[in-house]
């Protein structure tokens, strides 16, 4: 017992940082696609593999830790997003926005990225998941917890806002 | 538009970095916590590891340390714990006393894995095994769902959960499990539920939804959900009714039930184990730091697919308090108001309600004042004033309109003001019947002749008034809206000077020693003055300017503005509050101000009207 507890810590410290290097960046990135905020992501990121690591030893398919930590930043980032009560200014936004007629440019992808964040956070969640993360319906829907045909309807209705407004645009 | 978002993903990456190697301040954190854990695993893997041998233990340190009284509240192992796995899901254990220095623990898990995401509640007796740790021997797990519950690795669950060890921690008063899980203390008790109360979202259409959960006993509450525009019952209001029991800072309705207000079924193209699979496990959670409720709602909005599907797509709902924005613990009493021919009367205790027609018959105005003890009601209209009895009769007193015009309170007497002539055309103003003319008459309330109580005098204007007529002479000031104070001793009026200012002043009853209470450009300016109200201790008055609801004491003191946008202002009768009516783009509606905060409670479409504590018809 004894030896074995003298030796997991030190594996464990070293796989470590395997395992940070590995999935740092991406991780990275998807916390600031959910959030739209570079400090807020950075902060997120340590927060979710401090998580991820305390749990490290109970995690029932180390080889999974990807998926663990996607789990982990889409649910902080759910939080932080509800606790800024970004939803309710997001609707201001976008009314406002909208009043305004904004022009819609999808030439880049700078326009791109900003009609991206107007969307609902699940959707917004579901499409950076499946084009960015290129997860699978069923990796997405393990990492945003509901089911696969939540997170297909999700990115239809995604895509089907953001092809209308390019469409408005073109018109 | 995937090919353009993977671009735009692309480019975008370029925007955030994060450190390439395990940052050092990260690394000290998981040092940290490591450190604490470190302990705690060795004395899990002893327990565990040494297995069989933790009985015997635990009955020789009982009899080396202190005897742990059984019942002893001292004992830092009872209370109500929590805590949060990593997948978020929530768990709460209670641990009871249970004699002998056995201790009962009830674990339940919002979401267990072991039971394909199924709530679970695990049970189980055991004894301390030092003050510190408390040794649970064979926790029984269960699938709150019915099913089995299964490990999904490793050793059957059974043996992963023997001698499930929980070591407390005095300093940070946690409790840690062999499992490396952080239990704090969820603290509360029934009393102190964070749900109960009466919630408001706001829903697709911009109009409010309530919620009112309430405890039903032990552990146990009861929601209530009032949905104005229900697209499960085509529309017409739903009720969704339920109970359940908090899980942390979760609050679950296993079941709950959608009826529609209409008797009618609610419609989910015939399939009612949609529904029911829909609403299954409701759960509301509780954001202690923005003290929110947030909840899925997966049939929020409904639309049908070119194939004639229907699909409906949920909504993260959030709730906060209605007392922020719909306080109505500490308003009472009735509003009534002209509305369609009739008198109605509103019941302030259910904003958003509408009001009630008490008297169905044409009645000849506007409701005015109410008698002391709500019996009579002044109404004044074209026709005059006349006093209402709840029984539809009607008394005419006077034939004068209901502006600028008060009975007083002992109902004998009626004052009112008299302008007549021409005003600002003053040099040509030809006979002197045209000649500017105000003032407040006395008349008794059974008929007779009308007495002058207060002729206007005329004053020079102090300020340039440019080429108005007023520039040329003394100005006639005209009187408006006298009204008597509540003990009849009084009469308090305004004197209009128009664009140049205004004053309010008080008189006593017959006619004598005037004094200002308020006035010139500084303070009532050169608006419209409106709506004057004595509050019922006769100390105070309140007014509206152009729309501004202003209050002061009758001795002058305290002149403040308590609510913009306001006419008709009505006292409440303990005096706390004024009611009053607010116009925006045509649509008015009822709202009423708390004098000692400000804050304002809108009662939706309806107006202001003279305020009862007791309404007796």
């Amino acid at each position: 017992v004894h030896a074995r507890e003298m030796s997991g810590p030190q594996a464990r410290t070293s796989s470590m940082e395997e395992l940070y290097t590995a999935n740092a960046q991406r991780a990275g990135r998807l916390a600031y696609f959910l959030l739209s905020d570079r400090e807020l992501a950075q902060d997120l990121v340590q927060e979710a593999f401090l998580k991820v690591f305390a749990r490290w030893g109970n995690l029932r398919e180390p080889q999974s830790f990807a998926a663990y930590l996607n789990r982990t930043i889409v649910n902080l980032a759910r939080k932080a997003h509800r606790r800024r009560g970004i939803e309710r200014r997001y609707l201001d936004k976008q009314s406002r926005l909208e009043a305004v007629a904004p022009e819609r440019d999808y030439g880049t992808a700078e326009e791109l990225w900003r009609q991206l964040q107007l969307l609902p956070q699940r959707q917004k969640t579901a499409i950076v998941l499946r084009f960015y993360e290129d997860l699978s319906e069923h990796q997405a829907a393990e990492a945003m917890g509901c089911s696969e045909k939540a997170v297909a309807s999700l990115v239809q209705r995604a895509l089907g806002t953001l092809r209308e407004n390019a469409r408005a645009e073109v018109s | 538009m995937e090919r353009e978002l993977r671009r735009m993903f692309e480019i975008k990456e370029a925007e955030m970095t994060v450190p390439p190697t395990l940052p050092h301040e990260l690394r000290n954190r998981i040092g940290r916590q490591r450190m604490v854990m470190g302990g705690l695993v060795a004395a899990a893997a002893m327990a565990l590891v040494i297995g069989g041998f933790a009985g015997a233990r635990s009955l020789s340190s009982d009899d080396a340390l202190p005897p742990v009284s059984a019942d002893s509240k001292d004992s830092p192992f009872v209370d109500t714990w929590a805590t949060t796995d990593v997948d978020g899901s929530f768990q709460t254990m209670v641990v009871r006393a249970s004699g002998e220095g056995a201790y009962e623990i009830v674990v339940r898990d919002d979401s267990a894995s072991v039971c394909s995401g199924a709530p679970s509640t695990m049970t189980g007796t055991g004894r301390l095994d030092s003050a510190k740790e408390l040794v649970i021997a064979s926790p029984v797990l269960t699938c709150d769902d019915g099913s089995d519950p299964e490990a999904l690795s490793g050793p059957p669950l059974e043996e992963q959960l023997r001698d499930l060890t929980f070591v407390h921690d005095p300093e940070s008063d946690t409790l840690t499990d062999n499992f490396d899980l952080v239990w704090e203390r969820a603290g509360g008790g029934p009393t102190v539920s964070p749900f109960v109360d009466t919630w408001t979202t706001t829903d697709v259409d911009g109009r409010t939804r309530t919620m009112v959960i309430r405890a039903s006993g032990e552990d146990a509450y009861e929601i209530t959900v009032q949905n104005h525009l229900a697209l499960l019952c085509s529309g017409v209001p739903s009720t969704l009714t339920g109970t359940g029991q908090p899980l942390g800072s979760k609050l679950v309705i296993p079941s709950p039930e959608i009826t529609c207000d209409d008797g009618s079924k609610p419609n989910v193209e015939d399939d009612p184990l949609f529904l029911e699979e829909a609403l299954r496990s409701l759960t509301f959670e509780h954001d202690p730091e923005s003290d929110i409720l947030t909840n899925y709602s997966p049939l929020e909005r409904r639309r049908v697919a070119k194939d004639g599907q229907v699909i409906y797509d949920g909504l993260t709902l959030v709730w906060s308090r209605a007392e922020t924005e719909n306080r109505i613990g500490d308003v009472s009493g009735w509003i009534t108001y002209g509305h369609k021919g009739g008198i109605w009367a509103r019941d302030l205790t259910s904003p958003g309600d509408p009001g009630e027609r008490v008297l169905p018959d044409p009645v000849p105005g506007s409701p005015i004042a109410w008698s002391r003890d709500g019996s009579e009601l002044l109404v004044g209209g074209d026709g005059g004033l006349f006093i209402v009895n709840s029984d539809a009769t009607a008394t005419q007193v006077t034939d004068f309109g209901p502006d600028d015009a008060d009975l007083s309170p002992d109902g004998a007497t009626v004052v009112n003001v008299v302008t007549r002539g021409c005003w600002w055309e003053l040099d040509q103003c030809g006979t002197d019947s045209e000649k500017p003319w105000s003032a407040i008459y006395m008349t008794d309330a059974k008929g007779g002749s009308p007495r002058v109580l207060l002729a206007a005098g005329s004053r020079q204007y102090p300020q340039d008034c440019g080429t108005h007529p007023c520039a040329r002479g003394p100005f006639r000031i005209a009187l408006e809206g006298p009204k008597w104070s509540p003990d009849g001793s009084q009469i308090a009026y305004f004197e209009g000077m128009n664009d140049w200012g205004n004053s309010l002043r008080v008189m006593n009853s017959d006619g004598t020693d005037s004094r200002v209470v308020v006035e010139n450009a500084e303070t009532l300016g050169g608006g419209h003055v409106e709506g004057l109200q004595w509050s019922a201790d006769g100390n105070r008055l309140a007014f509206t300017i152009d729309d501004g609801l202003y209050v002061v004491g009758v001795d002058g003191s305290g002149f403040r503005l308590v609510a913009n946008d306001a006419t008709r202002p009505y006292w409440s009768p303990d005096g706390s509050h004024i009611a009053y009516t607010r116009s925006e783009e045509g649509a008015e509606t009822l709202e009423i101000v708390r004098l000692d905060d400000l804050q304002v409670q809108n009662f939706g479409a309806g107006g202001s009207g003279p305020w009862t504590a007791e309404l007796q018809w």
